[in-house]
């Protein structure tokens, strides 16, 4: 790809982002990039940068050993400190996709 | 199932014979099957230049797969460049050997795509905008300043070629572990074998080979693991028996002693680290930035622990080892002789599955280890090729030129990397990524805070890098480089964290407080020729 366009040069969206309403119409308007839009954009983005936050909780909760380094309660055989940071693959992936959403239209330009 | 010593296969190859050291050679479906999955993938790897068709005499062709690649192609590349023969081989082992403290590796990948999900779509965008195909091109773009983006290609070099070696021990423990090893002076040339053929279908593809074989790579490595993870619980009674075959004093991390913080800072330091370096590394870059657009790098990252599953299951192989006593089966005590606890997993194969089944899943280590040396050796090409060739030698270089110089240099990393196992000999193979990891950590300040702020002064980044690399090296070197866990001593405390972090914090201390210096002297701090808007949103 030799566009010199920038990260919005109409590839966007092309495999499985769809399905979302009214995506589509704030990417073609911010397409035109005429300055109005940009600057909704961009206020846009501030009011769901918390979802960001989300992203924190991953963090204490895999760093911060006290949590979880005990061998009860078991689940079937497997001790906690095992199954607990196996849940944790989960759980941080599904507030990683809800962060990816959320915070989707804004940053899809 | 590995009696008798049939050596007739390779006979021909004078100085690589099967039988005595690490075990005869492995049952004839064994080899079969290995070497038609081997057939398979190289194969695949020469013909993949003409997968999506482009000039292969450019570097970003070449070198980043014309920057093409959608969201499944880029979930493939980049599981097939994360999870490697470290995955595979060298956290089980640590696992088998030193029990709880080896599942920080699961930490590691649970916390590095959040991480990953904030930055990394601002480096496509940025480096995207500019043409920027390394991290140091970006460095230099940002700061205007050659020194620093000359340390930071160097640094990524350098770490790049342990990891690298660390797939080379992956390869030579399967390959042992069959019984095809060599004596004396022919001791590598199986795996030299490997890498010949390696180096020729990197040469011929570029990243296009990696990318295509990863595919199949994944393919073979989730059938091997998910009946690793039934069929061999079922044999040892269960995941119950497997966790009482655990000592106890291993199946938790050790608490705080006195005024020892023990495992309890260790284990998060670990995984702190080597998750915050993880997309340093020359090749996850690559895999970055070889995507079609940063939404490619979002979706990923909600994807991408898919793999971090099968890492938890393949950690617990570790167990399943221990349980299976596989270390006091007299057919294998060779083999951890040889390749030390790294035999592990190895070993558990041949005790658990039917020959053929061994060799598919030998293939599917082997492979899982190649591809992600190919990517590595690439990455390091173009770090070489474009921040240090270009830039010193032949500024004017043609396109066709650059990308000669990035394949040979691809060639002469793998040598490197040959070198880190020859002279660095480890116990835990995972030790050769940790050190890679003490290294790459240390370019975050200049890379990831220089996507979101200019403060820090280069020459400032520049003082903090030097001093990071310095002391990160001294206390891998007072670890004599077999470990990278340093208990630092504050007064009566004793902590002990992974060095990476230690020289991380020494580094940023450093950056800050020359810039703080320079920018009040108002020390020229160099062109920027980035703009705010070219990092996309957040």
């Amino acid at each position: 790809m030799s566009t010199e366009s920038g990260p919005h040069d109409g590839r966007d969206g092309h495999d499985g982002d769809d399905g979302d309403d009214g995506a589509d119409d704030h990417k073609r308007r911010n397409a035109a990039t005429d300055p109005p839009a940009r600057y909704d954009a961009g206020r846009r983005t501030r009011g769901s940068r918390g979802w960001y936050v989300l992203l924190l909780a991953p963090f204490v909760g895999m760093l911060w050993v006290p949590l979880y380094n005990r061998v009860e309660p078991r689940a079937g055989s497997i001790p906690f400190f095992y199954w607990y940071q196996f849940v944790w693959i989960g759980v941080s992936a599904v507030l990683t996709a809800v962060v990816y959403f959320a915070t989707r239209n804004d940053a899809e330009r | 199932m590995n009696g008798s010593t049939p050596t007739v296969l390779l006979s021909g190859l004078s100085g690589v014979s099967a039988p005595a050291s690490a075990g005869s050679l492995a049952s004839p479906a064994t080899l079969t099957v290995f070497f038609a999955l081997f057939a398979l993938v190289t194969g695949l790897g020469f013909v993949a230049s003409r997968w999506r068709q482009g000039n292969l005499d450019e570097l970003h062709e070449w070198g980043l797969g014309g920057r093409r690649f959608g969201t499944l192609v880029t979930w493939f590349l980049l599981g097939g460049d994360l999870y490697t023969a470290y995955t595979f081989m060298a956290v089980p082992a640590l696992v088998f050997g030193a029990g709880a403290l080896g599942f920080f590796a699961l930490p590691y990948t649970v916390i590095t795509y959040p991480f990953v999900l904030v930055v990394m779509p601002r480096l496509w965008s940025v480096t995207h905008k500019h043409g920027y195909i390394t991290g140091a091109d970006f460095v230099r773009g940002r700061f205007g300043s050659g020194a620093l983006a000359l340390a930071i290609a160097v640094t990524g070099i350098l770490a790049t070629m342990p990891y690298i070696g660390l797939q080379l021990v992956g390869i030579q423990v399967v390959l042992g572990a069959m019984g095809i090893e060599g004596h004396g002076m022919l001791a590598d040339l199986p795996l030299v074998v490997a890498f010949v053929i390696l180096a020729a279908y990197t040469w011929q593809s570029g990243l296009r080979a990696p990318a295509l074989i990863a595919v199949v790579k994944d393919a073979i490595i989730y059938v091997t693991v998910i009946a690793a993870v039934v069929v061999i619980p079922i044999k040892l009674g269960g995941y119950g028996k497997i966790f009482d075959a655990v000592p106890p004093q291993k199946l938790l991390l050790t608490a705080p002693k006195g005024s020892d913080f023990g495992q309890y800072t260790a284990y998060p330091s670990l995984a702190l680290g080597s998750a915050l370096a993880l997309f340093l590394y020359p090749h996850s870059m690559t895999g970055v930035l070889s995507s079609s657009n940063r939404n490619v790098i979002r979706r990923n990252t909600a994807m991408l622990p898919a793999y971090s599953l099968l890492l938890a299951l393949i950690a617990a192989l570790g167990y399943m080892a221990l349980a299976a006593g596989v270390d006091k089966n007299p057919a294998y005590v060779a083999g951890f002789k040889r390749y030390g606890a790294n035999f592990a997993v190895p070993a558990l194969f041949l005790d658990a599955f039917p020959p053929w089944f061994v060799g598919f899943a030998f293939a599917a280590i082997a492979i899982g280890a190649l591809v992600p040396a190919a990517i590595m050796s690439i990455a390091s090409a173009n770090l070489f090729t474009r921040n240090i060739y270009r830039e010193y030698f032949r500024p004017t270089c043609s396109g066709r030129e650059e990308s000669t110089v990035a394949k040979i240099v691809s060639l002469v990393v793998k040598f490197g990397a040959l070198a880190f196992i020859v002279f660095v000999p480890q116990k835990y193979a995972i030790q050769l990524q940790l050190l890679g990891g003490v290294w790459i950590l240390q370019t975050l300040p200049a890379i990831v805070l220089g996507l979101y702020t200019r403060w820090l002064h280069r020459w400032g980044l520049l003082a903090g890098w030097a001093a990071g690399m310095a002391i990160g090296t001294w206390m891998a070197a007072e670890l004599q480089f077999k470990g990278t866990v340093y208990p630092l001593h504050l007064g009566e405390t004793t902590i002990p964290g992974y060095a990476a972090l230690w020289a991380l914090i020494v580094n940023l201390a450093v950056a800050a407080a020359a810039s703080l210096a320079l920018n009040a002297t108002g020390v020229e701090p160099g062109q920027d020729a980035t703009a705010p808007q070219d990092y996309g949103e957040v």
